[in-house]
């Protein structure tokens, strides 16, 4: 099996003018998952027979001389709480097996499709977007393409082990507190966390509402740019062309991290202008306010379901939220708090600093069979804490773009690029720099035999 | 400001499973084990909020 990375772009481009048909390049797609995907299992369910429908409606327009749009005949999926009409939502969940099927589409895949783009099926989560590991005790696994005995992240690992194999060029997933950047970072993707409200929610499945964003992966910057103009319904507002400062972030980011993923930060620092160490002193008590927050807005919001169906729920995620729906209303306020003072620490930090960086990770791919990682010298859960360094920065409402380093030949690792609400342009333009610079890039799992 | 109240720590656990007479499933004892265990963890997050809110209290 052969897999195929043209960027979206480029298969957009191609369907445009007619080089190919948006059927072809959906079948294409279809065989690659056929082929590819029992071993990676990115897939819960695959809908073929309307994805050919809709490119077959593209391609009428296409030999009509209509314009198919700026996406036309591009492959893409989404992670398994995105509504799509007539399809259950099942959220990774057994649960909601017997649920009524969505009566339209997210707001987000609307878009995609009104622009072109082709939806094949739904991708592995974490059970409720509860876990940083895509590890589902019900779905299975879902597994990294630079080595499949590692984990790809989560909890949307379906949706970036999906693009990173090449099956499809673009996927949707959500990011509570790093479930976009993590798997990012664990694939070697652009994964976005846009401003908070920047990117449509409606339609998708709630964790924790307070936090929850959606956002796209891609294997190039030019896809995530093109995708998020789509996906916003504008393109983004341009950010003033003025010099950009930059900070790496020390402290909490630096500790616990992986030496290469330091070498990345740092080599990404030196480029963008010999980026200076700053620190949020508020980093590790922050990221147990958004555990204690994450842990009882997600109970609360499954409390009816764990009174009456505690044992349909993946037992790794049904424990977890039943703790947080018992806890004391004084831990959320402690907690809400501390969010506050902290939000006010980054606002200053951001004051002086266009844009802040750190790792997106503390280490590459852990591997499946031992889930762990290392923090503060004890082995602890891959799971609960893949997002060291995304959970802290997800209650600001800032947007987080994750870069993939440019080390082929190694698992990949992720930067994290942090900018003011609002300016995700910003972050574009300065990972446009890291492109053209030669620090940033997706690089093809060695694993896969890659098509010409 | 005020350095918030420090809590029972010791009866955490304990009293967040009291609350939750009203979820039968915390009868398997399965579940009420990893229930506790991911309390415990909570109750750390939990400590490192307070400790942080009594530091910047102090200062």
């Amino acid at each position: 099996m052969t897999h195929n990375f043209a960027s979206m772009v480029e298969v957009a481009e191609a369907v445009r003018s007619g080089k190919i048909t948006a059927v072809e390049s959906v079948e294409r797609a279809l065989k690659q998952i056929d082929g590819g995907d029992a071993k990676l299992n990115c897939f819960m369910q695959v809908d073929g027979r309307h994805a050919l429908e809709a490119a077959e409606t593209i391609d009428k327009a296409v030999s009509e001389g209509r314009d198919p749009g700026p996406l036309a005949g591009v492959p893409f999926a989404v992670k398994d709480l995105f509504d799509l009409n007539g399809q259950i939502t099942k959220g990774g969940s057994r649960l909601r097996e017997d649920a009524a099927p969505a009566d339209a589409d997210a707001l987000a895949v609307e878009r995609l499709k009104a622009a072109g783009a082709v939806c094949l099926g739904r991708l592995n989560m974490d059970e409720f977007a509860y876990g940083f590991a895509t590890v589902n005790t019900h779905y299975g696994t879902t597994r990294n393409p630079h080595d499949p005995e590692r984990l790809a992240g989560g909890s949307s690992g379906g949706s970036a082990s999906a693009v990173a194999a090449g099956f499809v060029p673009l996927t949707l997933g959500s990011d509570t507190n790093g479930s976009v950047r993590v798997p990012a970072s664990l694939c070697g993707l652009f994964g976005l966390r846009p401003s908070f409200d920047g990117l449509p929610i409606e339609g998708v499945f709630p964790f924790v509402e307070r936090l929850d964003t959606i956002g796209p992966f891609t294997r190039t910057l030019e896809d995530m740019e093109v995708a998020y103009a789509v996906l916003a319904g504008a393109p983004p507002k341009e950010a003033p062309s003025t010099e950009v400062n930059v900070a790496r972030l020390d402290g909490w980011f630096r500790s616990n991290c992986d030496p290469e993923g330091l070498v990345g930060v740092d080599a990404i620092g030196a480029a963008l202008g010999d980026a200076p160490l700053v620190e949020l002193s508020l980093a590790e008590a922050v990221r147990s306010a958004a555990f204690l927050i994450t842990a009882k807005d997600g109970g609360q919001l499954h409390l009816p379901d764990l009174k009456t169906h505690a044992m349909a729920y993946d037992p790794l995620v049904r424990d977890r939220l039943i703790a947080g729906a018992i806890l004391a209303d004084e831990v959320v306020k402690a907690a809400e708090e501390m969010i506050e003072r902290f939000k006010f620490e980054l606002g200053q930090l951001l004051e002086t600093y266009d844009v802040l960086i750190a790792p997106s990770t503390p280490t590459a791919a852990p591997k499946i069979s031992d889930g762990l990682i290392e923090m503060n010298g004890k082995m602890v859960s891959a799971r609960a804490n893949l997002g060291l360094y995304t959970q802290p920065l997800s209650v600001a409402g800032v947007p987080i773009l994750s870069v993939p380093l440019n080390r082929p030949g190694k698992l990949p690792l992720g930067v994290q690029l942090i900018g003011r609400v609002g300016e995700d342009a910003r972050l574009f333009e300065v990972a446009r720099h890291l492109v053209e610079a030669g620090l940033v890039a997706f690089t093809a799992p060695e694993t896969l035999e890659v098509s010409a | 400001m005020a350095a918030p109240q420090t809590p029972d720590f010791e009866k955490f656990v304990q009293d967040a499973l009291e609350r939750a007479s009203e979820l039968e499933v915390l009868s398997e004892r399965d579940v009420k084990s990893g229930v506790a265990q991911n309390l415990e963890l909570l109750r750390a997050h939990y400590e490192t909020v307070l400790t942080a809110l009594s530091d910047g209290a102090r200062s």
